[in-house]
């Protein structure tokens, strides 16, 4: 560590040049002139203005490095700086092209989580470059590890490529997923599961590669599952209990993103399956509910979409005693019929349940596509039983009660 | 509430703004921020030995350095930081280019003759002044290729000659000419020829053919055709021998061909040759790996002549953009790593190289590395880069046609035509 912190303050001597202080001045400068007195006056005239005041201050450190050329200085450290410059600006005018055409949440986690933290990298490893080797600082050792030095290199990558590895890995293994998809047509819900294995498998091929990289040797890491055993038998048996039930489901295909599954009384959609828990949306009150993975192994879970996403719905309905079946049954069917969101197939079927107290009670069956839908579309059938009711002078029967008085 | 948070905002970068450029403005202080904290940096590059392998030449003559030199130094002058970078060969004059262009460049740099040319040549480095006390401590055969004028564009640190390296339980007696060399190839000991020209042409010396080789190399283009004095038949013949001997050898069961020592250097350290030619760049990984079992001797010569190796040196450059504190400590520490104790303590703790100041006694007697290193220096040449850019192409031109020679492509006839076509012939006797 100590061989690091001599390094690093050893690059502060360069600043006693001053051909390196010409450069490193001119730049500050410009770009302090550009933060204090053009941009807070661009600020409120819009979108163009700024970007055209960008511009400007790129065009400022280009010029200054030409400057320094024409002048025989060495002015690389100055094209550095409007390099450096030049990247962030092109990358938020991406951003800004992106969000026209791409919905603002992909483009801003997009950027966040991935190319802006690649042009913090970008920036540290360039600036090292302009400093020292590269090789050299990477090779720099830093404490001993297992009998092993870990080098400052090697801390890097440790710090870096778990982090890129789960965020950059959804973007290619989403893309794979689809591929994959179209090839062998299989359903939303196998190409969720699909992504998450994949990337599951190329994290931890990732983080096997790390380790193989950064040199740990096979009895530290023998050493590191061993007291991982321990961990998981005492601490963190739940967080690997819900891993492997998150596992488990997704091959199994009982809980997959998409899937429809009924949780006390109802229904919600998976929208995703992660490493500790489930995320499901309930249409009721758009609720996310946040569940365990284990707990779909200790739950008896109804779906409607184990096999398929027909949903069967019934509205019960009641016509008085007046009324023949023969001729209310064919009615109710011929509703249901007419319903735009109910299916053809399998056929609405009517049927007469009982004999009530004020009338003849009949269930009307039907078959519905979504069964995310069935509250909306038996409140659409509903409806149109009583208009049809209305329109065929068919009556509803209410409790009625008649009360004879006894004479005398 | 906007145009206040503006103002606020307008203000913090003022501040921000002023800070850098105090900050800046102070480290602009002779000595810089640095100095502030109370140390004065110097930068070293240091070219790492040429090789393709992968494997990274850790002596250079500079591991020595970076251990007792920078400590000595440090001593002497407590505020000094030394910060030492590493390049390869092939690619620390790019990076040396790349770090000046922004005045980065280092303060020294530490290479071969050839980089140092190459460097001085495309202005990256400066020449130096050597007072006649401080020349004193250079002995006056490692001056002149340096000088420039009154001025120096280099200043010789270490020499390291080639000689032979092999192991002491396969060869109780190192061969003294190239007959014997191959009579014990034959006999089975597994020999390792380097196939870079500057490794290869103390072979040519037992033929003769190593002036002629030497001035293929060093003569530039646009002189060809005014070539003086002009090849002899004698030099033709000379050459046609050696290349004859080369294509003969490369026939024999035990002997091999590697494109660098640092190939030869590994397949000696790993068991898989007996006895290769090497120099000081690979001594102390080999004699870590093969301890008392390493032998060295002077490399074989024939017809009567001792093998006549190239000795290669490390150099001192200064670099472009020092500023004055830190040229004057370069200075100091150049002139201190030219001085009798250090150049005595570099010559026994770094295995393959010898002292470039005169005034330093190399023990033969008690030594026999040293002697067989002695030996080899007395015998060897120095090749003179006039034009360093025109030597490397002109030698990357000449192995290749030895390449094909050595794979059987080209007949020695063949392939010493080609190699004469790239010079001219003196033209023939009536």
């Amino acid at each position: 560590m100590n061989t690091l912190l001599y390094e690093i303050t050893g690059w502060a001597g360069y600043l006693s040049r001053p051909v390196v202080l010409v450069q490193c001045l001119s730049a500050a400068a410009l770009l302090t002139l550009f933060l204090t007195v053009v941009r807070p006056r661009l600020r409120h005239r819009g979108r163009r203005l700024a970007l055209l005041g960008a511009v400007g201050l790129l065009l400022a450190l280009r010029l200054n490095a030409l400057a320094l050329e024409w002048l025989g200085q060495p002015h690389g450290l100055a094209l550095y700086f409007a390099q450096i410059y030049g990247i962030w600006l092109f990358l938020a005018v991406l951003r800004e092209v992106l969000l026209l055409r791409c919905s603002a949440r992909g483009v801003e986690q997009l950027f966040s989580q991935i190319v802006q933290p690649l042009y913090v990298l970008l920036v540290a490893g360039s600036l090292v470059n302009q400093l020292d080797s590269l090789e050299d600082v990477a090779d720099i050792p830093l404490l001993p590890v297992f009998g092993d030095t870990l080098t400052t290199g090697n801390l890097f990558l440790l710090l870096t490529i778990p982090y890129f590895l789960v965020a950059v890995s959804a973007y290619p293994v989403s893309w794979l997923a689809r591929v994959l998809q179209g090839l062998l047509h299989f359903s939303e819900g196998t190409r969720e599961a699909t992504t998450l294995v994949l990337r599951y498998l190329l994290i931890g091929a990732g983080v096997l590669w790390l380790m193989h990289r950064v040199g740990l040797n096979p009895n530290a890491i023998a050493a590191i599952a061993g007291g991982l055993s321990v961990g998981i038998g005492f601490g963190i048996k739940e967080v690997f209990s819900n891993f492997i039930s998150g596992l488990w489901l997704l091959f199994e295909g009982s809980v997959r993103p998409g899937e429809i599954l009924f949780i006390d009384g109802d229904p919600c959609e998976v929208r995703s399956l992660g490493l500790r828990a489930a995320v499901l949306w309930r249409d009721r009150d758009n609720a996310e509910l946040v569940i365990p993975n284990q707990d779909f192994f200790t739950t008896t879970t109804v779906t409607y979409t184990g096999t398929d996403r027909l949903r069967r719905s019934q509205v019960e309905v009641a016509a008085a005693y007046r009324h023949d079946p023969a001729q209310v049954i064919p009615l109710l069917e011929d509703v249901a019929r007419l319903s735009p969101r109910v299916l053809s197939q399998p056929p609405p079927k009517a049927l007469l349940l009982s004999y009530g107290d004020s009338g003849i009670n009949y269930g009307l069956r039907f078959w519905i596509e979504d069964p995310m839908n069935n509250a909306s579309i038996k409140s659409e059938v509903s409806v149109a039983v009583w208009e049809r009711f209305a329109k065929e002078g068919i009556e509803m029967p209410f409790p009625q009660r008649v009360i004879h008085q006894a004479e005398g | 509430m906007n145009q206040r948070r503006g103002e606020h905002g307008t203000r913090r970068w003022w501040r921000i703004g002023t800070a850098v450029t105090v900050l800046l403005a102070l480290s602009g202080c002779e000595g810089g921020i640095a100095n502030l904290l109370g140390r004065e940096p110097i930068y070293i590059y240091v070219e790492k030995a040429a090789g393709s392998s992968s494997r990274p030449a850790r002596n250079d003559g500079v591991s020595t350095l970076t251990q007792s030199l920078i400590s000595g130094f440090r001593k002497l002058n407590p505020g000094v930081d030394v910060h030492i970078t590493h390049y390869p060969a092939d690619r620390i004059v790019a990076a040396m280019a790349f770090r000046q262009s922004r005045g980065l460049g280092p303060d020294l740099v530490v290479s071969s003759v050839v980089t140092a040319l190459r460097l001085h040549q495309r202005g990256l480095t400066t020449d130096v002044a050597l007072s006649p006390a401080k020349l004193d401590r250079l002995a006056p055969y490692f001056r002149d290729d340096f000088r420039r004028g009154d001025r120096y564009m280099a200043v010789p640190l270490l020499a390291m000659p080639q000689v032979a390296c092999f192991d002491r339980r396969r060869v109780s007696t190192p061969p003294a000419t190239l007959d014997a060399l191959l009579e014990l190839s034959a006999k089975g000991l597994r020999v390792g020829l380097p196939l870079r020209l500057a490794d290869l042409l103390w072979t040519a010396s037992s033929f003769g053919a190593s002036d002629t080789l030497i001035r293929l190399v060093e003569t530039p283009p646009g002189q060809r055709a005014s070539l003086q004095p002009p090849l002899t038949t004698n030099d033709r013949e000379q050459l046609r021998k050696w290349l004859e001997w080369l294509a003969a050898t490369s026939l024999q069961n035990n002997v091999d061909f590697a494109e660098d020592d640092t190939e030869l250097a590994g397949q000696l350290e790993r068991g898989e040759r007996d006895w290769v030619s090497c120099n000081g760049n690979w001594l102390e990984p080999l004699n870590r790996k093969l301890g008392n079992n390493l032998g060295m001797s002077v490399l074989p010569g024939g017809n009567g002549r001792p093998a006549e190796p190239i000795t290669a040196l490390r150099v001192w450059s200064f670099g472009r953009h020092s500023t004055g504190r830190q040229r004057a400590l370069a200075e100091a520490f150049v002139f201190f790593s030219l001085n009798k104790v250090n150049q005595k303590d570099m010559m026994l703790s770094s295995p393959g190289t010898l002292p470039v100041n005169p005034d330093v006694l190399i023990p033969t007697k008690s030594s026999h590395r040293l002697a067989a290193l002695a030996a080899s220096w007395e015998n060897s040449q120095m090749l003179n880069f006039s034009n360093p850019e025109q030597t490397v192409a002109a030698s990357l031109e000449i192995e290749s046609v030895l390449q094909e020679t050595i794979q059987g492509e080209l007949t020695p006839a063949q392939a010493s035509a080609m190699l004469l076509a790239i010079r001219p012939l003196a033209p023939q006797a009536p």
